[in-house]
């Protein structure tokens, strides 16, 4: 087996708790797949956590996928998986919700997936193109959030839409693992995004992390990582980056999943900032990155701790990077999706 | 003419959906009696009628004419489906007239409080999506 499969096997595998671990009723796990096609953008998240209700049954898990398409506008859905029919099973990295599969074999993932109630369904192979980074036990509020995210694969395979059949070969794709224990409603934020360039021969791409308080005043963790090829060139950290932000994204339609949410949360302005900007840093090397939004969808997940919602903007938007790294000029432009959290 | 509500109406769909979320998320239960008691809602919908009592810790919910209610509702079985698949807001169904819904403003304001509060309970009750898809491809309009 090639290195990059090999360790991807090693660490990339699902983390359900046993029943003795600390915080394991509180234990939410996914994994997340982004497509950046020009002309299809997905967002893919398969995700477990425990069913809500008094007490569920031990074993028992709320299977969610959640597939969003952006091609004429947004479209998807979140499908929850009764119980019975998820496999998964701590130290694989197989998952079987329903009829819905995700798979790591022969060095790549494998995604096949079909919406309940909208006319979406994909069967692709992704081939990681970088060594994954890992990060453990970040803070989220009283919690602890597990990262580990691949940030530049070749998603190959196809991709329906209604009656609109797109055929990927080799499209920029991003993946990341998120697991821990916390509960949604907890008094923390995050803002995170990728970019990841047209051209096969560019060989940088970026990902920004920020885990802040709800009212995003202080940063529990800020983070700037920059690969180059299949390997990760630098890390920029907390006091090294700063943020600017300017204008907000205003689209007359802002569509919100799953559907039901919407009458929980009607409001059809954000505080998302049209352009983002990252600048970095430490010593000679530095980075800008630009990030100018395009338009938002919007996951509504109801909150565990109180019966408000939490609002997970999904931005779809092109990302400019310059920079200089280690003596050598960096630049890339390309297509990236960014969350904020509300 | 009305017919006898069967398993699927809506009278069925509101009485299971509360006796679910009395169960699921007695937090929401508890918020809705004490935001709307002592208080009655009139509902029409199509042409099935319905009205809800609020009391400090119980709801019910029958079919017919409530004695003394402090809001009217009427609306559309489709308007629930559209404003389930987000193709309508209930703001936009008043202002398209498609909703109607009548009462002084004090009970309005608490009414509306107490449609939130219904419909933050109901996303967290395990039980209620089944119920809703029962009511969608099973149910037809009350003629």
């Amino acid at each position: 087996m090639e290195l990059i499969p090999k360790v991807i096997s090693l660490t990339d595998y699902v983390r359900l708790p046993t029943r003795l671990e600390a915080g394991a009723e509180q234990h939410k796990e996914w994994h997340h797949f982004c497509i950046v096609d020009p002309a299809v953008q997905v967002i893919v998240n398969l995700s477990l956590m425990r069913p809500p209700g008094s007490a569920p049954a031990a074993g028992d898990w709320a299977a969610r996928l959640a597939l969003l398409v952006r091609d004429t506008g947004w479209d998807g859905d979140l499908d929850t998986i009764p119980n019975r029919e998820v496999r998964a099973r701590r130290g694989s990295l197989d998952l079987q919700f329903g009829h819905n599969s995700l798979a790591f074999r022969d060095g790549c993932y494998h995604l096949s997936l079909s919406l309940e109630n909208r006319p979406i369904t994909l069967q692709l192979v992704l081939r990681p193109l970088t060594y994954p980074l890992i990060r453990r036990n970040t803070q989220i509020a009283e919690g602890k959030i597990n990262w580990v995210v691949v940030p530049r694969l070749a998603a190959s395979g196809t991709v329906i839409v209604d009656r609109r059949v797109y055929r990927l070969d080799e499209t920029p794709a991003y993946h990341d693992h998120n697991w821990g224990q916390w509960r949604w409603g907890d008094d923390f934020a995050w803002q995170w995004g990728f970019a990841l360039p047209a051209e096969a021969e560019n060989p940088w791409c970026v990902v920004f992390d920020r885990m802040t308080d709800r009212r995003r005043s202080t940063a529990l963790e800020l983070k700037l990582s920059l690969w180059k090829g299949d390997r990760l060139q630098r890390l920029f950290f907390q006091d090294e980056i700063r943020l600017e932000q300017s204008g907000f994204v205003v689209q007359p339609r802002l569509d919100k999943f799953p559907r039901p949410m919407s009458l929980l949360a009607p409001e059809r302005t954000t505080d998302v900032p049209r352009r983002f900007t990252v600048r970095a840093v430490r010593g000679d090397d530095w980075l800008d990155c630009c990030f100018t939004a395009e338009d938002i969808a919007q996951i509504v997940v109801p909150n565990e701790t109180n019966l408000g919602v939490t609002i997970i903007n999904e931005v779809g938007g092109m990302l400019r990077l310059t920079g200089r790294i280690k003596g050598e000029d960096a630049a890339m432009e390309g297509r990236g999706f960014f969350e904020f959290l509300t | 003419m009305n017919s006898l509500p069967d398993e699927t109406s809506f009278v069925h769909y509101l009485q299971d959906s509360l006796t679910h979320m009395q169960g699921e998320c007695p937090p929401a239960y508890a918020q809705l009696c004490a935001l709307l008691a002592p208080r009655q809602v009139q509902l029409s919908v199509d042409r099935e009628e319905l009205w809800m009592a609020f009391e400090p810790a119980a709801i019910s919910v029958q079919s017919g004419q409530a004695a003394n209610a402090s809001v009217h509702i009427r609306l559309p079985r489709q308007v629930i489906l559209d404003m389930l698949d987000a193709k309508l807001t209930l703001q936009d169904g008043i202002l398209a007239g498609r909703v109607s819904l009548q009462g002084d403003l004090h009970h309005l304001t608490l009414f509306y409080e107490g449609w939130l509060t219904y419909l933050r309970g109901a996303v967290r009750c395990p039980s209620i999506p089944d119920l809703l898809e029962r009511y969608r491809y099973v149910s037809s309009p009350v003629e």
